[in-house]
């Protein structure tokens, strides 16, 4: 049976990495994909597998060279070049542009992939493969956003943020990348809700590995929330030359979602999410994720946590990770705290004060602040489209495109910072990325932090407002550079005294320093 | 349905995870970790009570069906697949307790709660400032 073709308008190329959905046979026979019963949850027991056929396809689509990222009741989730298919399978697999049906009923055309030898779209034949005895058949991830989704953001009124320009300036990163402090050769891990290729990303050329899958999740080419990509052009905007893996996760088993993190051995791990714990004692969900977090910074692995919007933010509060809080700051105005985001002292760990440093947080109702790419009608854009602002952020519903913060935000624009950091001084400890993060910041002493944690109030030095206020990548990248091996990263545009002690010393922190300044229009 | 959670492991030494005081931090992670053996023969145990294993470093990561969870802790399952955030997802009907070969090996299967994206538009902020 020949398969009903669109007219092809351009020519949509088959992405490095094709994902797909592959079949074990089930326990009754059932084919997932010749079958004419729906598959609903009354129905689906037919189409499981049994563990033993489960496993041994398992084992077989490693053997063969596929990456096993998930395995499911019914379907075991692969990743693999698009040639590694065509050989196993003995086909061939193109990409082609078809007319799809959006939201709002329009029409537009998304690229998606095939196997042109069977009848279903998006399914490989494995009869002719080593597999035929136990995975029926293989579908083909659908890979499809729609062209109409731009890489630009949408252009409102009111006063926010775009990425890379307006967050990479507040966060003076622009400096460091000036002198060749991008983030390059630095792997950043970010636990969020997934991550969708928007375009924003492909256009600028930022790196991003497969998307890991932690417990219980799948999909890895979909973020059905948004929150994860968003957050993640975070990351890009002050270290845009990143090396960037998300790990998407369900929110529930965090723990394993974060050491599925921890196992890729990344340089830093950012994580926008948390529990609201005001008071011991920790359950034994908590402690183990407060466990996991302890052993990644043991490790070497500079760890970055949310201090909550409002919330008691854990594990923003464990004493091991950089805990980021939220600043606003406006063109003409000195920067002050946001009552969006948290800070306090912890009742948990006594002496530990939440936040360290900040990011760009917006202010309440809704920190509409930053637009930030997401998944093409997603939650987020869903859910802030449509409706004005500051409840709402006035884009589409369906455009790719939200304007939102909280701590969230802070995080990942964080770890941008210490990515700098750690091309600048690869050996930089977690503890010491901290402390020169906290060394270097910008005061902020107006404005206050989120009532519901105490409505502390921003003032001159370190407070529960904002910590030592706002990070500044570039003077934080310079001080790293000072402190590290001379040889390691770009030349500095000023030559560092050859008597520089390799730990540093005031004078030679006072050259970084202001080296620093002179990228300073603030103070 | 498939469900997942954390093994803890019987640490080493004296401390256990299941303190719920314990300041667990970079400085004192070596006092709360399995070591090696128990890690692999919790993980065998685990793996032949039906459950798929994760080394997660300081525990194990389980996933298993409901009814694998159930039959091993001998405790009914509540499950809430919408539990807000903060929330349980998973709540048990009684005293879990551990089948005879986990003891000395596992000390708790915990089930975590759902976690609160620090991204508006779900901030406590956004709650209260409608």
């Amino acid at each position: 049976m020949a398969k009903a073709r669109t007219t092809k308008q351009a020519a949509p190329k088959v992405p490095s990495v094709v994902y797909a959905e592959a079949s074990p046979r089930s326990v009754q026979g059932t084919s997932l994909f010749a079958t004419s019963t729906p598959v609903t949850r009354e129905t689906v027991r037919q189409f499981h597998s049994e563990e033993g056929v489960t496993e041994a396809a398992v084992a077989q689509l490693l053997s063969e060279g596929f990456d096993v990222l998930n395995v499911g009741d019914t379907t075991i989730t692969i990743g693999a070049p698009a040639r590694l298919y065509e050989r196993v399978f003995k086909t061939t697999i193109v990409a082609e542009e078809r007319k799809t049906r959006k939201e709002r009923r329009r029409v537009e055309p998304a690229t998606v992939l095939d196997s042109p030898d069977t009848p279903v779209r998006g399914l490989i034949d494995t009869s002719q493969s080593p597999l035929a005895d136990l995975i029926e058949g293989v579908a083909l991830s659908k890979k499809a956003y729609p062209f109409a989704v731009s890489k630009l953001p949408p252009r409102r009124s009111y006063w926010y943020l775009d990425v890379p320009a307006d967050v990479s300036l507040g966060m003076k990163a622009d400096g460091a990348h000036r002198v060749g402090y991008t983030g390059k050769g630095v792997s950043v891990a970010m636990v969020d809700s997934g991550w969708y290729r928007h375009p924003f990303f492909t256009a600028r050329g930022y790196r991003s590995d497969p998307v890991v899958l932690g417990p219980g999740v799948t999909q890895p080419l979909r973020d059905e929330i948004g929150h994860g990509t968003g957050e993640s052009a975070n990351v890009f905007a002050v270290a845009p030359d990143v090396n960037f893996t998300m790990v998407k996760t369900d929110f529930i088993n965090l723990t394993g979602a974060f050491n599925a993190a921890v196992a890729l051995g990344p340089d830093i791990i950012s994580c926008s999410w948390g529990g609201d714990i005001e008071d011991p004692p920790l359950d034994a969900a908590d402690q183990a994720l407060a466990a996991a977090v302890a052993n990644a910074v043991q490790q070497g692995i500079i760890v970055i946590f949310s201090a909550g919007n409002g919330h008691w933010g854990f594990p923003g509060q464990h004493p091991d990770v950089i805990s980021a809080g939220g600043a606003y700051f406006q063109a003409l105005q000195a920067p002050e705290a946001t009552e969006y985001a948290s800070g306090f002292k912890s009742k948990v760990y006594p002496n530990r004060r939440v936040p360290d440093v900040c990011g760009l947080v917006g202010k309440p109702p809704g920190a509409v602040y930053i637009m930030l790419p997401v998944e093409p009608g997603d939650e987020l854009d869903r859910d802030l489209g449509g409706v004005d602002y500051p409840n709402g952020d006035e884009t589409k519903t369906n455009d790719g495109w939200a304007a939102f913060s909280g701590t969230s935000a802070a995080a990942p624009q964080l770890a941008g910072a210490c990515a700098l950091m750690k091309q600048a001084w690869p050996q930089i400890t977690p503890g010491q990325a901290k402390e020169i993060m906290k060394t270097t910041a910008r005061d902020v002493t107006k404005g206050r932090a989120a009532e519901s944690t105490g409505h502390h109030r921003a003032g001159p030095g370190a407070d529960l407002a904002t910590g030592h206020g706002i990070a500044d990548a570039t003077k934080a990248t310079l001080l790293a550079k000072t402190r590290a091996a001379p040889a390691s990263g770009p030349s500095l545009p000023v030559a560092v005294p050859a008597a520089a002690p390799a730990t540093g010393g005031e004078g030679v922190d006072e050259l970084a320093l202001s080296l620093a300044m002179a990228h300073d229009d603030e103070g | 349905m498939r469900l997942s959670a954390e093994a803890v492991l019987v640490s080493r030494g004296d401390r256990s995870l299941t303190e719920g005081s314990a300041q667990v931090t970079a400085e004192t992670v070596d006092d709360f970790a399995p070591d090696d053996a128990t890690k692999a023969e919790a993980r065998r145990v685990l793996e032949r009570l039906g459950f798929t294993v994760q080394d997660a470093g300081m525990s194990l990561t389980i996933e298993g069906e409901r009814e694998t969870f159930e039959r091993t802790l001998g405790v009914r399952l509540d499950v809430s697949p919408e539990a807000a955030p903060g929330e349980a997802v998973v709540t048990l009907s009684g005293e879990p307790r551990l089948p005879a070969q986990a003891r000395g090996l596992v000390e708790a299967v915990a089930f975590g709660k759902r976690a609160h994206l620090f991204g508006s538009p779900s901030g406590k902020q956004r709650e209260s400032h409608g």
